[in-house]
């Protein structure tokens, strides 16, 4: 019997000659490899960020944040992005995740009366497709809501609520004009920067930058998906409270 | 002299012999990567909630790393064993089609985890 395939080589070694032993090459090339790898995920999310200086400034704060009832990958992924920046930003996080359309309506509005109750500044964060929680918000008393100072609506048209939101008592409203907005895009790079402590404008104008160039890599920037958010109200806004 | 080896043996043998079994083991690593992924957010979120609310973000970025790191090593691997000892065209073939992506795949879970845990 032939002595390869009897201890499972195939091809047999006498047909398969030595190849040759590529070994520098193999070890340019590796490191190579894994720094490309490592280039195209930086390039294709985002860079590392600092902190920009300290966050205290004598306001307590607190998140209040809703993901609609999508499909679970995105109502995970959101979760494991969201919750993490918003724990690092503000002294107390609502996350609430709807299971069915027009669900958790009374803990938004429970959470909302809670934060407003007990902290400075509240923020809220709408994680959803377009929407009308601004008519759940309404219902909250309007001394309460006075305190509402960030609104961060992620709804495709959202834009088009500014007025309704800013006459809940918000000091600043972010919304996006698009119909099919890829608004996500643009919330990865602006909650990482603005619980990071960038004023709201530096952080909407790049992230609105960075996002419409991701989009331009498949040529989907402006029109339809337009991902940019426009400022409504107060500009002079940071994590800590007013002008930093 | 041994016994002949079965089917399977004889094809591991080959995979050996000829460099890919790395690149094989890269792409089910890869594959489990996602079918892990995919178990864990329909046990959290995929209707009845299977795991414990505050097990969501553990278990996500405990998936993300050692799925992560063992495509990623096993890619590195694959790349490193094929430019070393395979046949050119396998390895001009595999290394940028398979293991660069998986490589992708691999690291991108790493940083990942590290961009949405806000460590970075």
């Amino acid at each position: 019997m032939d002595g390869a395939r009897a201890v499972g080589l195939y091809p047999p070694a006498a047909l398969h000659p030595a190849a040759p032993d590529r070994r520098r090459l193999a070890l340019v090339v590796t490191p190579l490899l894994a720094a490309l790898a490592l280039a195209a995920v930086v390039a294709g999310g985002d860079r590392p960020l600092a902190r920009r200086g300290a966050h205290e400034s004598g306001r307590t704060r607190a998140a209040v944040a809703l993901r609609d009832h999508v499909i679970p990958f995105q109502k995970w992924g959101t979760k494991l992005f969201t919750l993490p920046h918003l724990e690092e930003g503000y002294e107390r996080v609502f996350y609430l995740t709807q299971d069915g359309p027009g669900d958790k309506r009374a803990e938004l509005v429970a959470a909302l009366e809670h934060a407003l109750a007990e902290y400075d500044d509240v923020d809220l964060f709408l994680l959803a497709h377009g929407n009308r929680f601004v008519e759940w918000v309404e219902a909250i008393d309007p001394a309460l809501r006075r305190k509402l100072r960030l609104i961060y609506n992620t709804g495709c048209g959202g834009a088009w609520q500014a007025e309704e939101w800013l006459a809940t008592g918000a000091d600043v409203y972010v919304g996006h004009w698009a119909t099919q907005s890829m608004s996500p895009l643009f919330y990865l790079f602006f909650l990482r920067r603005w619980v990071r402590g960038w004023p709201l404008v530096e952080a909407v104008e790049m992230s609105n930058r960075a996002a419409s160039q991701r989009l331009g890599w498949f040529g989907m920037a402006g029109g339809l998906y337009d991902a940019s958010a426009t400022i409504f109200g107060r500009t002079d806004v940071w994590l800590g409270g007013g002008a930093p | 002299m041994s016994e002949p080896r079965g089917p399977l043996a004889r094809l591991a043998g080959w995979l050996w012999a000829e460099n890919l079994a790395l690149a094989l083991a890269a792409i089910a690593a890869g594959a489990g990567e996602l079918l892990l992924v995919r178990a864990l957010y329909l046990a959290g979120f995929g209707g009845q909630r299977r795991i414990a609310e505050s097990t969501d973000l553990p278990l996500a970025h405990a998936v993300l790393w050692l799925a992560g790191l063992a495509c990623a090593g096993l890619a590195g691997a694959a790349a490193y064993r094929l430019v070393r000892r395979g046949r050119w065209w396998v390895a001009a073939i595999l290394v940028p089609l398979i293991c660069f992506p998986l490589l992708v795949l691999g690291l991108g879970s790493l940083y990942g985890s590290l961009i949405a845990g806000a460590v970075l």
